[in-house]
């Protein structure tokens, strides 16, 4: 009998990419639930565009299921992090290729005059606001920013993921976040954080 | 001691970029994809013809070989039986006449029943 949905939400990524490899078609549903949100977020505060986002967030995806059929489920290599390390690779070589940056007067206009789109828009504007400020930082300082204050991966997770060491790590996201405060410095009313 | 409202203003920033997702659109993509890479994986089993029960059964009996040789002794029994005798002795280059002594294929059980008065 085949594991049940339930049953498959405690299963690790590892165990859950053999299943995939041997055809479970709900291996799939869990791993793309557990995964592709933080790939995206990953993806779209590196480059700032969500449509190039997405596109990096799909490929990194679908290399992921490519390799499941050789992956090995002994816990050698973390899919999380397997993931991740794709994903910071894919967007340094679209940032190279485009050298350009995202900055607040390149948000969308707002076209949804629903209720809750001023709530939306101001979203829209914060994470703007964001990656145009993380767009100012140095590719690795950006990766490890995201990486350990958006995504909450420990210091030697970040180092496996960008292939650096643990040390390089804890000094890209503390200048990193000095940065990014220095850069939103007086912005704070701006993005609907005054009390 | 009075936290740094540019730090803290960040931190809520950061926080806020945990909420930000991908699209339903984006979802169905990548389980698209899935389903591709599942499907171009799965072994391809070549199919097999439906087997006859004649087949079946002529194989049983070790193929058209056998089929011959049993079609010919039937062919021959036949024979052996829509003809005269001497027909089919002739076919057989007189040898059954020969064998049996005569017509008489049988031995002569008379001089058996008869002989010193027992059976």
């Amino acid at each position: 009998m085949e594991p049940q949905d339930a049953t498959l939400d405690t299963l690790d990524d590892g165990a859950l990419m053999v299943l995939f490899a041997n055809g479970d078609p709900m291996a799939a549903r869990v791993l793309t639930a557990r995964l592709l949100p933080p790939a995206y977020r990953h993806a779209a505060r590196v480059l700032g565009d969500k449509a190039e986002a997405e596109d990096v967030a799909q490929d990194a995806m679908l290399r992921l299921w490519k390799a499941a059929d050789g992956w090995k489920a002994d816990g050698a290599a973390k899919v999380s992090t397997w993931l991740h390390r794709v994903v910071a690779n894919l967007s340094i070589d679209r940032l190279r290729r485009s050298g350009r940056a995202v900055g607040l007067d390149e948000t969308d206009e707002p076209s949804d005059t629903s209720p809750g789109a001023e709530q939306k828009l101001t979203q829209s504007a914060r994470m703007a606001a964001l990656d145009a400020a993380l767009a100012r930082l140095p590719e690795r300082q950006r990766q490890a920013v995201v990486l350990r204050h958006i995504e909450g991966f420990s210091n030697p997770e970040i180092a496996e993921m960008l292939g650096i060491g643990v040390e390089a790590v804890e000094s890209l996201t503390a200048r990193g976040k000095r940065a990014l405060s220095a850069a939103l410095a007086g912005q704070k009313e701006a993005l609907g954080y005054a009390e | 001691m009075q936290s740094d409202p540019n730090e803290t203003a960040l931190d809520r920033l950061l926080s806020d970029a945990q909420s930000d997702g991908p699209s339903d659109d984006l979802f169905a993509r990548v389980l698209a994809d899935a389903d591709a890479v599942q499907s171009a994986a799965r072994p391809v089993v070549p199919q097999r013809a439906p087997r006859r029960w004649w087949r079946e059964a002529l194989d049983a009996i070790g193929g058209w070989p056998t089929l011959s040789g049993v079609t010919a002794a039937g062919v021959m029994g036949v024979a052996i039986g829509l003809y005269a005798p001497d027909v089919v002795d002739d076919w057989a280059g007189g040898q059954l006449t020969g064998l049996s002594g005569g017509l008489s294929v049988a031995p002569d059980l008379g001089a058996l029943v008869w002989e010193d008065g027992n059976v």
